[in-house]
């Protein structure tokens, strides 16, 4: 837990310098291999670099799609540890519930974190002062729940400077700092449905793991369709049809949390997730509460990891998973993938990964951080360098075309194991499966890269471009914000008991 | 060969460390634990080597010209970059003869040897010892005793059946090295799914090394469903496959890439081929029919070894109550079925019958002399079980002695017969003999026909005018060089080709009707011809310019 003292060396040539470093030498040597041996010769070879490229990072993401499922044993390094109790742990917990115009589902979500059945629990949820809906909503919950069990803490943030997630987290984080005694600090998100016996596993973690600084449990998406309710005959099958990313995004979320979070923790580099996840307070005092960048989550388990030596501990259990929601559209999902993007891109064009301490886990975290530029990558590029020496528009020896299929080995792979996948997820959540998913899941596959891959563009477009704008899920939608009120900046709203008296009164 | 369990014959193997160990610690470690199996292994490997290589140029002799035709194919790869001899006509995949080739490569072979054929027999020795070794990790995995283990080694190596046919260059033995490899990772005990899928990959290449090897799909399904715990099953046996079929997909494109996966007109086409494989060749008929040639054939298997052949036969009956042995009696089963169905059964067929006769008949061994633990008498349960078990173990014991009575009284006598001609016999020689009697006596431009044996060493002794027998009358391509048709040929040498085969080889069968021997050596196995085609007065030879069949 230590802090290294090779950390923070300031020495390093940026890694902007060495990406277009990398850039100028393989466009100079690409230019000089042009005029020494031929155009058709540079173009194989650039094939074949590219085809190489494809195989190995497609059979690593066979790889750490199978981690959890690697060995019979693998399963159980994630497997949850008996429940706990505060006086046996020592641990307390305070859950932070960020929300901006939540106010349809604020109020279910702060019921079901009261009826944990951990007994030393705070919820402080955070709201923005103009948000006066969620406020009202919050506050009569609070009110009618246990007494000192949940607390609102409101505050009017500047609307230039301190816009989205990662501000209230830290607001609230400077409150429970200031005012409560809670060692380990909970993130979720204000859909969310969280199991009431989360929190008593999650504290027996901690208690047997004095270590362990970070604990990720796991998240989960759970509709395999859009919400069809009232719709008629036609209408439904027009949803079903609009819905087909749905069960993409729900497998991958099964993928990573189940599989990649594990793989992860083991390789020592650990974006973590937005919500269920608990920071031991300790911690999140080195890390001064949570960076203020797009994806706060994955920065804060990059930074803990590079600069704290932060150890995190992934734990999956399908009765306890956290269960959320897809996005409503596509291009819901493309606006959240493309903000995720942009953080995952500018966390690794800061570089913060670079001062971990072995090669292997620098080299693994440029890998994870740069996950979804490879998969973007390899969606566009794997037809056209097949379909290129295929159809002889490049002339090649029959093996080096043999070659360029040579990727789509793990790409079936990935396939097949989707499908084991999804009857694995109906089959752990109850849910029923149609034949309508296979054929969504098979014909879908390649338009839901192409997604990612558009996703991904556009998130380093936004970064080249230098916005920083927040693409927000409908949750956060911050477009429609109403004019700034300046003057309230800094005011905290008093707990929610008083503030509800105000109200009354 | 790595076990996670530490067993308690391991104490005073250095205590794992929390600190991670070292690679060196844990090499160390490796070797502590396996010192054992490392002490058999190891000697038994050499007996494996001395066995399978003693006197393994000299017999047997060449039974046919497919070891040729393969050695001329790896021939073809390294010196004329292209998959045969003559136009490739997937009639196997080629990568068994692309592996002769990369040794060949590896050791020079086609420069350094005196005959080529022989030089791939060294491969096929080098695949044999290997298959042992596999052999032995396979049934240590499946945790039966190291004697166990020596048993299924020497019954798959010393059996002359298996000496006879582990030594020649026929595609079924790298197909059984492959498919040992392939069970050997179905019964990893770490049970990862790389293991799975180095199991889809090996049963792969080995499919790809002899078309027929994806039949034993189901022995590698079962080991690996018995080898994984509940809920682990699904995942790993899709992996396998889609690993076995991805890979193995890959002949199918490469024959599409080169347009050459449907019949049309002027191509070869793998479809085809297929076809003719499986339903196009003339049936030898089914070991039941006394006429048949595939009868003579098995009686021929019967002639080296009937004793391994038919005791595994009733070892099918006690390999059905044990899960750790029916995968081979499942896979014993389906070679045979495929024999006895009564399509083509070629002549190297036995080899595949070997390794699952040996595996099964050692597993059952191991599986009846199993001593069952004795329970404590508590109760009336426990005690009838002690009794069921104590009458297990006599019948085990009872039916372990039967099969190696019946060893000693039906198998010794004809190893003792078989092994020593194995072992002196040199039927290897009369190629040389032929080889150097043409080069002496035939002039360097006449036309000659030659088998596959003989077809590299007449190239690189400079007979340029000269063809494999059957591409005159099959390929087209080499049709056009002969355009007196029989006339044209000057020496037809071959070793025993039956009449029936020559009839369908219409030009080579004319030619030959007027010709005169002018060199015959052989014994029993081999029996080179040489004739000399007479030519009619008139005939004048056209100056034809010889256009060579590939490139």
């Amino acid at each position: 837990m230590s802090t290294n003292p090779r950390h923070r060396r300031v020495s390093r040539v940026p890694l902007r310098h060495i990406l277009a470093g990398v850039t100028v030498v393989g466009f100079i040597g690409t230019v000089v291999l042009a005029g020494l041996t031929g155009l058709q010769t540079t173009a194989l070879t650039l094939l074949t670099l590219v085809a190489a490229f494809n195989l190995v990072m497609s059979s690593a993401e066979v790889k750490w799609r199978m981690h959890s499922h690697r060995t019979p044993e693998a399963r159980d390094e994630m497997r949850f540890p008996a429940p706990t109790t505060a006086a046996d742990s020592g641990i307390s917990f305070g859950l932070i519930l960020p929300a901006l115009k939540e106010q349809r589902v604020i109020g279910r979500t702060m019921q079901r974190l009261a009826q944990t059945t951990y007994d030393a629990v705070t919820n402080f949820v955070s709201l923005r002062g103009f948000d006066t809906e969620t406020i009202k909503v919050a506050m009569r919950v609070a009110n009618q729940l246990p007494e000192g069990s949940t607390e609102v803490l409101v505050h009017n943030y500047n609307q230039e400077r301190e816009k989205g997630k990662p501000y209230q987290l830290n607001f609230a984080w400077r409150h429970i700092r200031a005012h409560s005694d809670a060692n380990v600090i909970g993130v979720f998100d204000a859909e969310d449905d969280v199991h009431p016996e989360l929190l008593a596993h999650v504290a027996r973690v901690f208690q047997d793991h004095p270590d362990v600084d970070i604990v990720q449990a796991g998240v989960q998406l759970m509709n395999l369709d859009l919400d069809t309710t009232g719709a008629g005959f036609f209408r439904k099958r027009l949803i079903h049809l609009r819905g087909w990313f749905c069960l993409h995004n729900v497998l991958e979320y099964f993928f990573w949390f189940s599989s990649r979070m594990a793989f992860q923790v083991e390789q020592g580099i650990v974006p973590l997730g937005g919500n269920t996840v608990f920071i031991r307070r300790s911690m999140l005092e080195k890390t001064g509460g949570w960076p203020t960048t797009l994806t706060e989550d994955c920065s804060l388990g990059i930074q803990a990891g590079a600069f704290h030596g932060a150890k995190v501990h992934a734990i999956y259990d399908p009765r306890f998973v956290t269960r959320e929601e897809t996005p409503h559209s596509v291009g819901a999902l493309v606006d959240q993938r493309e903000r995720w993007d942009q953080g995952f891109w500018e966390e690794f064009l800061k570089g913060f990964f670079r001062e971990l301490d072995t090669l292997k886990k620098r080299l693994m975290a440029g890998y994870i951080l740069c996950m979804p530029f490879i998969q973007a990558f390899n969606g566009v590029m794997l037809p056209i360098s097949i379909a290129i020496m295929a159809f002889g528009w490049i002339k090649g020896p029959v093996a080096l075309v043999l070659f360029m299929f040579t990727p789509l080995v793990p790409v079936l792979m990935t396939m097949v194991l989707q499908v084991a996948a999804l009857q694995e997820f109906v089959k752990l959540y109850g849910k029923k499966l149609y034949p309508r998913h296979y054929v969504s899941l098979i014909i879908g596959f390649y338009p839901y890269q192409i997604l990612l891959a558009w996703a991904a563009i556009r998130a380093m477009r936004n970064t080249a471009a230098g916005h920083n704008d927040w693409k927000l899920t409908s949750h956060y939608g911050l477009h429609h914000e109403p004019e700034i009120d300046h003057s309230a900046t800094g005011i905290v709203a008093p707990i929610a008991r008083t503030a509800t008296e105000e109200g009354a009164a | 060969m790595t076990t996670t369990v530490r067993t308690s014959s391991s104490v005073g193997a250095p205590e794992p460390s929390p600190v991670t160990p070292s690679r060196r610690d844990k090499l160390k470690l490796w070797l502590h634990e396996h010192r054992l199996s490392i002490a058999v292994l190891l000697p038994l490997l050499a007996i494996v080597g001395v066995i399978s290589g003693w006197n393994f140029t000299g017999m047997p002799g060449t039974v046919n010209d497919d070891e040729g035709t393969y050695v001329a194919q790896a021939w073809a790869v390294l010196y004329q970059d292209h998959l045969a001899h003559y136009t490739y006509w997937y009639d196997h995949p080629p990568l068994g003869w692309l592996q002769i080739a990369g040794y060949a490569w590896l050791t020079n072979g086609f420069e350094r040897s005196n005959y080529d054929v022989m030089m791939a027999r060294e491969l096929f020795l080098i695949a044999n010892i290997v298959a042992s070794a596999l052999i032995y990790l396979i049934i240590r995995r499946l945790k039966f005793h190291r004697i166990i283990a020596v048993l299924a080694v020497l019954l798959f190596v010393v059996s002359p059946l298996a000496i006879y046919q582990h030594r020649m260059v026929f595609l079924d033995n790298l197909q059984v090295t492959w498919m040992l490899a392939a069970m050997a990772f179905a019964v990893s005990p770490r049970r990862s799914f790389l293991s799975a899928v180095g199991a889809g990959f090996c049963l792969a290449i080995s499919t790809l090394s002899k078309e027929t090897g994806g039949i034993v799909v189901p022995v590698i399904v079962m080991l690996l469903w018995y080898n994984l715990p509940k809920g682990y099953r699904k995942r790993n046996i899709l992996m396998f496959l889609t690993t076995f079929i991805s890979v193995s997909g890959f002949y199918v494109l490469f024959a599409t890439l080169k347009g050459e996966l449907i019949p049309g007109k002027g191509h070869v086409s793998l479809l085809h081929s297929l076809v003719w494989q499986m339903f196009g060749r003339d049936s030898t008929g089914t070991p039941f029919d006394k006429g048949s040639e595939t009868y003579s054939l098995v009686m021929g298997w019967m002639g080296w070894d009937h004793w391994m052949l038919l005791a595994a036969l009733a070892a099918i009956i006690p390999g059905l109550f044990f899960r750790r042995t029916r995968p081979f009696v499942v896979g014993y089963l389906i070679q045979l079925g495929l024999m006895f169905k009564g399509g083509y059964v070629p002549k190297a067929y036995a080899i595949v019958l070997i390794p699952f006769a040996a595996l099964l008949l050692a597993t059952v061994v191991g599986e009846l002399c199993k001593r069952h633990e004795v329970m404590p008498v508590t109760n009336r349960a426990s005690r009838r079980r002690n009794k069921w078990s104590l009458a297990r173990e006599i019948v085990g014991f009872a039916l372990t002695v039967i099969l190696a009575g019946s060893f000693v009284v039906k198998g010794l006598p004809q190893w003792q017969t078989n092994l020593p001609i194995l072992a002196t016999r040199d039927s290897g020689d009369y190629l040389s003999q032929t080889r150097s009697w043409i080069k002496k006596n035939v002039p360097k431009d006449a036309h000659i026909v030659v088998d596959d044996n003989l077809w590299i060493d007449a190239k690189q002794d400079g007979y340029n005018r000269m063809d494999w027998l059957y591409k005159i009358d099959l390929d087209p391509a080499v049709r056009v060089n002969y355009p007196d048709a029989d006339n044209s040929i000057d020496y037809i040498v071959i070793d025993r080709l039956p009449e029936s085969l020559l009839k369908g080889l219409p030009l080579v069968h004319k030619a030959k009707a007027h010709s005169k021997v002018v060199f015959q050596v052989g014994n029993d196995d081999v029996q080179y011809t040489i004739y000399k085609v007479i030519h009619p007065d008139w005939y004048q030879r056209k100056p034809a310019p010889w256009s060579p069949p590939v490139k």
